[in-house]
C-alpha cells in the first residue's frame, strides 16, 4: 500500500520530483557534453523550486514567455531571464524596464516596431537589454522571414543607445536540425559581415531536444516540457513512460454501464488540448483503457477493450497529453518522490499570463 | 517575495490585468473582459423568461465561478439559488454568502462526503445520486454533522454520462433515499447536455421530447409509490425553452447564456438562424504582438487563456480576419489585407465559456469604454 492513493481529494496534479530531477540532470549532462548551454524553459513548471533545481544542475539561467512569469522568478532569486516573447505596449515595457533592474534580463524581437518600443522605454537605463531577434526558420509563428530581414533588425538594435544587439532565436519546428542550423548560420554572417558580432545563436523545444548538437552553431538551448515530458513525449519517441514525472489523480465517480467509467476530472484539468492524440491522456492503471471524451468536470473512459474493471471511489493516474498547460489549471501540485509524498508546492506563476 | 502569492497586493499587469477606472484600451492583456450592459441584459432576459413561463430557474455556476455573478443572477435575475458541479466550488460561493446550492454531480469520496455535509450546517445543499451505496456514506455523514441534505436522483435521459437509467432503477434509489436518516429525496435531475449543443432546432428538440417522455414516465412510478418530486431539474442555455414548456421539468439550470460563446451561437432556431436571444458578453482580450508575414498577425492569447475543446475562438465585430490557430501564449491570425498593426487590440469569442474562464483569475468588466469593476473568480480551479 502506497501513499499516493487513497489520501488526497481528486482531481488533483501529482509529480514525481525524482524522475523530474533525473530529467533535468540528464539532459543538463547531454547540453554539457555537447558544448551547448541549457536555458530551461519555465513553462512548463511555473514552480521556483525547479527552476532553481534546473540552475543548479548548470543551467546558464532560465526562459520564460510573460513578464509576469519572469517577475515571479526574479523575486525567487533566479538571476538570469531570456523572455522569448515580443513585448509590445507602454504598461508592459515599463514594467520590463523595472525588472531589468532586478535579474539579467533579455528579450526577443522581430520588428522594428518592437525594437522601437525597446529602445524608447531603454533609452536612459543604467545598463543596456539584451536583445535577440527571433527568426521563423519554418515553425510559421512569430520571427523575421529571412536573413536580410534578420540583418536590418540586427543593425537597428545595435544602433539603438539602451539596447544591445546579442543573437539569433528561434523555436524550430521537429524537422532535420541541419536545416534550422543552415538558416541561422545563414543569416548569422551575413550579420558578422555588416561588422555586428552576433552572440548567441539559441533554439529551443523539448521534441528535437537530443537533436540540439544538430543546429550547426547553436550556443544554447530552450527545453521546456522535457522537465515533467507527457504522453505526446513517449508518443515521438522522445522519452519512455516511466520519465513521465506528471500524472493527473482523478476518482472514478460512475459506472454506468460495463464498458464505460466515469472520472472527476475533465477539461478543467486536463484541458482541451489533445496535441493530435487519440485519447485525453495515459491511463497508468490500464494503458489499455481508453479516455475517449471529456466534458469539464467528467472523463469518460472506454472499456471496450481493456479487462479492467474499476470501482466507484478508485483512484487512478493520467499522463496527459500535454503537460504545459495542466500545469497552469492548479494553484498547487503534490510533490512526491516514488510512493512517498511530500507535501504541496504552489504554482506560484499559474495564470501569470501578462 | 510579494509577487509569489498572487492573494497580496494587487499589482497590475502581475497578479491583476486592469484597474477600476482604467480605459478598456488599457487592460493588460491577455484578459477576460465583461461588456456589462449585455450581461446585465442577458440576465434579465431569463429572469423575464421564468416569470412569463412559472418556472423556476437556479442557475449553473459552473460558467462564471463568481459570488458577484451568483448574487447578481439571484437578485436581479430571480434565479432561486445556484448549481455547483463540484463540493470545493460550492464551498467557496456559500463563503461569500450564497445560501442555496445544488451539486449537479455524485459526491463519493468519503472527504468530499464529509465536507458536503458540513456545509449543509450553512445553506441549503442538494445533491445528485445515481449509486445505492453512496446513499448509505451520505446517510451517515448527515448523522454526524446533524444535518438533511436534499437527494435528487440522477437519471440517464438520453446524455450517456452519469444517472442511472429511467423508471424502476430511479425508483428504487428514490425509496432508499426516502428511507434513510438525515436524508430527504427531493426529486430527479435529468440534464441532456450533448443536446445542447446539437445545432439543428428540430434535432435539439426532439432528444428533449425523448428526454420529458423518460423523466414522465419515471414521476409516474415515483407518485404511484406516494414519492413526489419537489425539483425535477435539467436544461441549459441551448434547450431551455423545451424543458419548460414540457410540463414535466420546474428547474431550469442554465449557465452559458449569461454570457455566450462561439458553439453556442453556431446552434440554430427554428427559423434556421443562429440563436440570438442572448448577446456576447464575455470576450477574451488580446493584443498583437508580432505580425512579420503580410497575411499573417500573431496575437498574446494561446491556449493559457482559454479551452478550445468546442473550437477556436471567433473575433468578435471582424470578417476581415480570423483566428486559425494556437500554441501555449500565442494565437495565429490570418489577416489576409494586412490591416492588423502591432498592439492592436481584438476581443475573441470564447469557442467554450465554461472551461475559459476556468483559466482566468479575474472578471474585468467594462460599460462605455471604461473599466468599471473587477470581479474575482472565486471558484477557479476549484476543481474537488
Amino acid at each position: 500500500m502506497t501513499t499516493i492513493y487513497g489520501q488526497r481529494e481528486t482531481p488533483c496534479v501529482l509529480v514525481d520530483f525524482d524522475v523530474a530531477e533525473a530529467n533535468i540532470d540528464k539532459f543538463a549532462t547531454y547540453c554539457k557534453s555537447k558544448g551547448i548551454a541549457s536555458r530551461p524553459h519555465i513553462k512548463t513548471h511555473k514552480l521556483p523550486v525547479l527552476a532553481h533545481r534546473q540552475v543548479t544542475a548548470g543551467a546558464i539561467g532560465i526562459t520564460c514567455q510573460k513578464i509576469s512569469e519572469a517577475e515571479v522568478m526574479a523575486d525567487a532569486g533566479i538571476k538570469d531571464i531570456l523572455i522569448t516573447y515580443n513585448i509590445v505596449g507602454e504598461a508592459k515595457l515599463k514594467r520590463l524596464l523595472e525588472l531589468s533592474a532586478r535579474c539579467e534580463l533579455s528579450v526577443v524581437a522581430d520588428s522594428k516596431t518592437v525594437i522601437e518600443g525597446l529602445a524608447q522605454a531603454f533609452a536612459s537605463a543604467d545598463k543596456p537589454l539584451d536583445v535577440l531577434v527571433e527568426c521563423d526558420t519554418g515553425a510559421g509563428r512569430c520571427g523575421v522571414q529571412n536573413a536580410e530581414q534578420a540583418v536590418e533588425l540586427a543593425t537597428i538594435i545595435n544602433d539603438k543607445p539602451g539596447l544591445m544587439f546579442n543573437g539569433l532565436m528561434t523555436y524550430p519546428l521537429n524537422v532535420d536540425q541541419s536545416e534550422i542550423g543552415d538558416w541561422l548560420v545563414d543569416a548569422k554572417q551575413k550579420i558578422e559581415m555588416t561588422g555586428v558580432s552576433c552572440g548567441q545563436i539559441s533554439s529551443g523545444g523539448s521534441p528535437n531536444m537530443w537533436r540540439a548538437h544538430e543546429v550547426e552553431g547553436v550556443t544554447e538551448h530552450r527545453a521546456g516540457t522535457y522537465v515533467y515530458y507527457d504522453y505526446s513525449m513517449v508518443s515521438y519517441g522522445v522519452c519512455e513512460i516511466t520519465d513521465c514525472a506528471l500524472t493527473v489523480m482523478a476518482t472514478i465517480v460512475s459506472r454506468p454501464t460495463d464498458d464505460r467509467a466515469i472520472i472527476d476530472a475533465g477539461t478543467k484539468i486536463l484541458t482541451s488540448d489533445q496535441l493530435g492524440q487519440k485519447g485525453f491522456g495515459h491511463i497508468l492503471e490500464a494503458p489499455d483503457a481508453w479516455l475517449k471524451e471529456l466534458n469539464e468536470e467528467h472523463g469518460i473512459i472506454d472499456l471496450c477493450n481493456t479487462n479492467w474493471q474499476p470501482k466507484i471511489g478508485d483512484q487512478i493516474r493520467i499522463i496527459p497529453n500535454h503537460a504545459c498547460v495542466v500545469s497552469n489549471m492548479v494553484d498547487a501540485i503534490w510533490v512526491h518522490r516514488g510512493d512517498d509524498v511530500i507535501g504541496q508546492e504552489p504554482v506560484a506563476a499559474r495564470g501569470h499570463v501578462w | 517575495m510579494n509577487a509569489i502569492n498572487k492573494h497580496t497586493t494587487p499589482v497590475v499587469g502581475l497578479n491583476i490585468p486592469a484597474e477600476i477606472g482604467m480605459a478598456e484600451e488599457d487592460i493588460c492583456t491577455p484578459a477576460l473582459i465583461v461588456d456589462l450592459d449585455a450581461f446585465e441584459n442577458n440576465v434579465k432576459l431569463m429572469g423575464n423568461f421564468i416569470n412569463k413561463n412559472g418556472i423556476r430557474h437556479r442557475a449553473h455556476a459552473k460558467t462564471h465561478k463568481s459570488a458577484d455573478i451568483a448574487r447578481y443572477q439571484i437578485e436581479q435575475g430571480g434565479a432561486c439559488g445556484i448549481c455547483c458541479q463540484k463540493v470545493s466550488e460550492a464551498e467557496a460561493l456559500v463563503a461569500e454568502g450564497i445560501t442555496d446550492v445544488m451539486i449537479s454531480n455524485q459526491v463519493v469520496d468519503p472527504r468530499k462526503i464529509d465536507r458536503l455535509t458540513a456545509l449543509a450546517v450553512q445553506a441549503r445543499v442538494i445533491v445528485c445520486i445515481d449509486d445505492a451505496g453512496n446513499i448509505d456514506a451520505l446517510s451517515a455523514a448527515a448523522g454526524t454533522h446533524n444535518v438533511e441534505i436534499e437527494c435528487l436522483v440522477e437519471i440517464d435521459c438520453g446524455a450517456g454520462r452519469c444517472g442511472v437509467r429511467p423508471g424502476l432503477p430511479a425508483v428504487q434509489l428514490a425509496k432508499k433515499i426516502a428511507s434513510s436518516k438525515g436524508l430527504i429525496f427531493s426529486g430527479l435531475q435529468a440534464y441532456h447536455g450533448p443536446a445542447q449543443h446539437v445545432h439543428d432546432y428540430s434535432d435539439r428538440k426532439a432528444k428533449i421530447d425523448e428526454a420529458a417522455s423518460k423523466v414522465s414516465e419515471t414521476v409516474d412510478l415515483l407518485n404511484a409509490e406516494g414519492l413526489s418530486c419537489e425539483i425535477i431539474g435539467g436544461a441549459g442555455t441551448g434547450t431551455y425553452y423545451f424543458e419548460s414548456a414540457s410540463n414535466v421539468y420546474n428547474e431550469l439550470q442554465c449557465g452559458s447564456y449569461i454570457f455566450m460563446d462561439a458553439d453556442y451561437q453556431r446552434v440554430l432556431d427554428e427559423e434556421q438562424n443562429y440563436i440570438s436571444e442572448f448577446e456576447n458578453s464575455l470576450f477574451i482580450y488580446t493584443s498583437i504582438m508580432s505580425h512579420t508575414k503580410p497575411d499573417i498577425a500573431i496575437c498574446d492569447a494561446g491556449l493559457k487563456v482559454q479551452s478550445v475543446d468546442s473550437g477556436l475562438p471567433v473575433v468578435f465585430g471582424r470578417d476581415d480576419i480570423t483566428y486559425l490557430r494556437c500554441a501555449d501564449e500565442h494565437g495565429v491570425i490570418a489577416d489576409p489585407k494586412g490591416v492588423l498593426k502591432l498592439n492592436d487590440k481584438l476581443k475573441l469569442i470564447p469557442g467554450h465559456c465554461d472551461p475559459t474562464c476556468n483559466a482566468h483569475d479575474w472578471y474585468v468588466g467594462v460599460r462605455n469604454g471604461k473599466v468599471e469593476c473587477l470581479w474575482p473568480i472565486t471558484a477557479r480551479g476549484m476543481g474537488l
